[in-house]
């Protein structure tokens, strides 16, 4: 005979209820094991959608080119160098396979809205570099009338709570308008540069080539038209480049969730452990009374299944409600469907696996070994 | 009774060695945790400390960019004077320098310097107090420069004052003159500075004899858009002035000086300024989330291997109940209990700590990691602390431990 659902909801209701300190600390225990998981995975996510959003999907067919340090300041222009506004007037014209010339000038400077100032890094850039990356806009765009500006999410948040997009911004010498939102660059400003020759700071330019074929050639005639004063690479080079800096400057945040996620797994093991090793003689007499294994196995998975939900719920609430507060101070987190599910269900699996290694005594044979164990 | 409570802990610690063993695994993850973010806390603090002694008694040098041409300085009288006033416990040691070659006999060719100077640059850069020089009617010079002033050398190239041009084509030149605009030359000796040369900036190594000190104010009215870029302003706030009001003052006056400047200038703080600008920010934002992330994982850690602790405890309560009905005295059960839980907790904890430091000095160069014996010992003895809260918890519960109601509601 097989325990009608009513009857396992009833039992596993009635068996929680019995134990309702033990069962407030495996919620609380599950939650805590959870939490930093969950928060970094959320983390993960953010950063994930940042670097796709930034990887550039021509990299194959650009040419960067970065303006190296002179013995000048970079406030000061150094007459014997060749300037930006040449620069790009060569590179515009020096081969009919070049697509498109864009470029981005870096520079520090204070930033104001009117009520405080920020020092922070702005750069000056025209449309067509944004048109380089998968997607550079998180919200808005290069619109209106006036002097548009782009500022990164990361530091909206910290100057305005939210979305900056409407204000009136002072960065350096240049009065504009917030106009759009970007995860690339999130800590920077950007000027949208209608005009030619408006470079400030340190530059580089972004020479896209029409074919594939020809980026190495076109690269070899750059190389020899910029002389010693800018680096020439390949942007797919560069991306693989950076990728591989991004992994070891995330080492420490890598080394942190892995302990993290060990700290969970063995959080949850031993819960479930304890849960199940509790309830061993109640298991034991209930098999002599003629209980079938697969009831007590359901009774025990629907009661992880009531307290892991709970948990997990739990997890999200915190999550949820710190988010802001989070993503202002610590990191930034995507808290979606997908990190959700994916939680849910990584936790599910390790449920079904600790489930089954710990539930493999519940056997005819070893009633009395289960009963006397716990004595 | 401490051998017996010693024997009696690891007797139980063998019988449930696997639960033990597991919760001792645990312990290490959760250990390890809190090592590596307190770690890298410690390492951003350790930073953050480092910028701020930096910070300390630095010199803020803003340097000018003209964004286009402009008839009106980049920072004029009234608006210097509005600064000073608004940070009277900053030192503005403000200097705009001119370079004029002149000829004493007609042969021989010098080069001098007319430098007009703030109070705050003679007190600073050439330790002379002398208050109200910046707005006054005196101006000191070297010998050479005396004779150029007082129009008794040539001119060659560059730009004199205009009080000063009438008598600098040698026309002119009265001994000992007060000059027309009515700025008196008096020699450098009676500056009584406390140095004979400069070890300032540009002007470094250049001798005072060299010079020309004359009034801030006085230079305005000659001035010409080509001579903007000359314009530096030196910021000092006090040694013992907070650093993060010294980083908010001089984020303010540069603020201050581009509202003013309005879409004409760009003012940049030099090379070294700079750094310390956007890397305190980020030091400081850096140090305060790695406390967050590991106050956080702290209490999170800690929560979580107590509530461990605790359920591994629950379930002996009526062993304990029926061992205090035998004779056992409580005081014992809960030494037994305390030690049962904080050998494996040590021995986890001490392996965390010393897993996670070796993890971190192979793999984590960025941001560069200080490690602490200090911080490894408290994040082992951290280790102890989920058994201690656990066994605090329950304690109260220890005091009425009624095992005949116990093992009656077992027999129900």
């Amino acid at each position: 005979m097989t325990a009608s659902p009513s009857f396992l909801l009833m039992s596993i209701l009635q068996n929680l209820r019995a134990g309702k300190r033990t069962t407030a600390l495996l919620i609380l225990g599950f939650a805590v094991g959870w939490l930093l998981p969950a928060a970094l995975l959320a983390s993960a996510r953010h950063e994930l959608f940042a670097l796709r959003d930034r990887t550039m999907p021509d990299a194959r067919r650009i040419i960067r080119l970065e303006e190296l340090p002179g013995l000048s300041p970079p406030s000061v222009r150094d007459v014997a160098r060749r300037s930006e506004a040449e620069m790009f007037a060569i590179l515009r014209d020096l081969d009919p396979g070049v697509e498109s010339v864009s470029f981005r000038s870096e520079y520090r400077g204070i930033l104001s809205d009117g009520r405080s100032y920020r020092f922070v890094q702005i750069q000056s850039v025209d449309p067509a570099y944004t048109e380089l990356f998968r997607q550079y806009f998180r919200s808005g765009g290069i619109t209106g009338e006036g002097r548009a500006c782009v500022v990164g999410t990361g530091l909206s948040a910290e100057l305005w709570g939210g979305s900056g997009i409407g204000r009136n911004i002072r960065a350096g010498a240049v009065f504009c308008t917030v106009t759009g939102e970007t995860g690339v660059q999130d800590r920077r400003v950007m000027i949208v540069e209608t005009e030619e020759g408006s470079y400030r700071g340190w530059t580089q330019f972004f020479v896209k080539v029409k074919e594939n074929a020809d980026t190495d050639r076109i690269l070899g005639k750059i190389r020899q038209a910029a002389g010693n004063d800018w680096k020439v690479e390949r942007m797919d080079e560069v991306e693989r480049r950076e990728w591989s800096n991004t992994l070891a400057a995330y080492a420490a945040a890598i080394l942190i969730s892995l302990a993290t996620l060990l700290f969970a797994l063995l959080n949850i093991g031993n819960i479930m452990g304890l849960m199940v090793r509790e309830r061993r003689k109640q298991h034991g007499i209930r098999l002599a009374l003629g209980a079938r294994p697969r009831t007590i196995r359901a009774e025990l998975a629907g009661e992880l299944i009531v307290v892991t939900t709970a948990s997990l719920l739990l997890v999200f609430a915190v999550l949820l409600a710190v988010r802001p507060l989070a993503e202002r101070h610590v990191f930034a987190m995507r808290l979606d469907p997908a990190v959700m599910l994916s939680v849910f269900a990584f936790n599910l699996l390790i449920c079904c696996a600790a489930g089954l290694v710990l539930t493999r005594r519940l056997r005819k044979p070893d009633i009395v070994r289960l009963v006397r164990e716990v004595e | 009774m401490t051998g017996y409570i010693v024997r009696k802990s690891l007797l139980m610690i063998r019988r449930h060695f696997k639960v033990h063993l597991l919760f001792a695994l645990q312990t290490a993850a959760g250990i390890a945790v809190i090592y590596a973010c307190l770690t890298l806390q410690y390492s951003t603090a350790a930073q953050y400390r480092e910028i701020k002694k930096e910070i300390g008694g630095v010199v803020w040098e803003v340097n000018v960019v003209s964004e286009r041409p402009s008839d009106r300085p980049p920072l004029d009288y009234a608006q210097y004077a509005r600064l000073k006033e608004r940070f009277p416990e900053a030192e503005f040691p403000f200097c705009i320098v001119r370079t004029v070659y002149y000829t004493t006999d007609g042969t021989e060719i010098r080069t001098g310097r007319l430098l007009y100077a703030s109070d705050d640059f003679l007190r600073v850069v050439l330790d002379a107090d002398r208050p109200g020089f910046e707005r006054g009617s005196a101006a000191y010079a070297g010998g050479g420069m005396r004779g150029l002033l007082e129009g008794r050398y040539r001119l060659i190239h560059g730009h004199m004052p205009p009080a000063a041009a009438d008598g600098a084509d040698g026309s002119g030149a009265e001994a000992d003159a007060e000059l027309a605009g009515g700025l008196a030359v008096l020699p450098m000796e009676e500056l009584g500075a406390g140095r004979t040369r400069f070890t300032h900036h540009h002007l470094e190594n250049v001798p005072l004899e060299q010079i020309a000190l004359l009034p801030l104010a006085s230079y305005y009215p000659s001035f010409r858009p080509e001579e903007a870029g000359m314009f530096q302003l030196s910021v000092r706030f006090g040694p013992g002035a907070d650093e993060d009001a010294a980083i908010a003052g001089i984020t303010e006056i540069l603020g201050h000086m581009l509202e003013w400047g309005g879409e004409d200038y760009h003012f940049v703080v030099g090379s070294a300024g700079e750094r310390l600008l956007s890397g305190y920010a980020e030091i400081r934002a850096g140090a305060s989330a790695a406390g967050i992330i590991a106050g956080i994982c702290l209490a999170t850690v800690l929560i979580g291997l107590a509530a461990v602790a605790q359920i591994l405890f629950l379930r002996r309560r009526r062993a304990f109940a029926v061992c205090s009905a035998l004779g056992a005295r409580k005081a014992v059960l809960f030494g037994e209990m305390l030690l049962e839980i904080a050998l494996p907790s040590l021995m986890g904890g001490l392996l965390g700590a010393a897993a996670c430091s070796w993890c971190l000095t192979a793999w984590v160069q960025v941001p560069p990691i200080r490690q602490s014996p200090a911080v490894m010992a408290a994040a082992a003895a951290l280790a102890l602390a989920p058994g201690m809260l656990a066994a605090c918890a329950l304690a109260p519960g220890f005091r009425r431990l009624r095992p005949i109601e116990m093992l009656r509601r077992d027999q129900a």
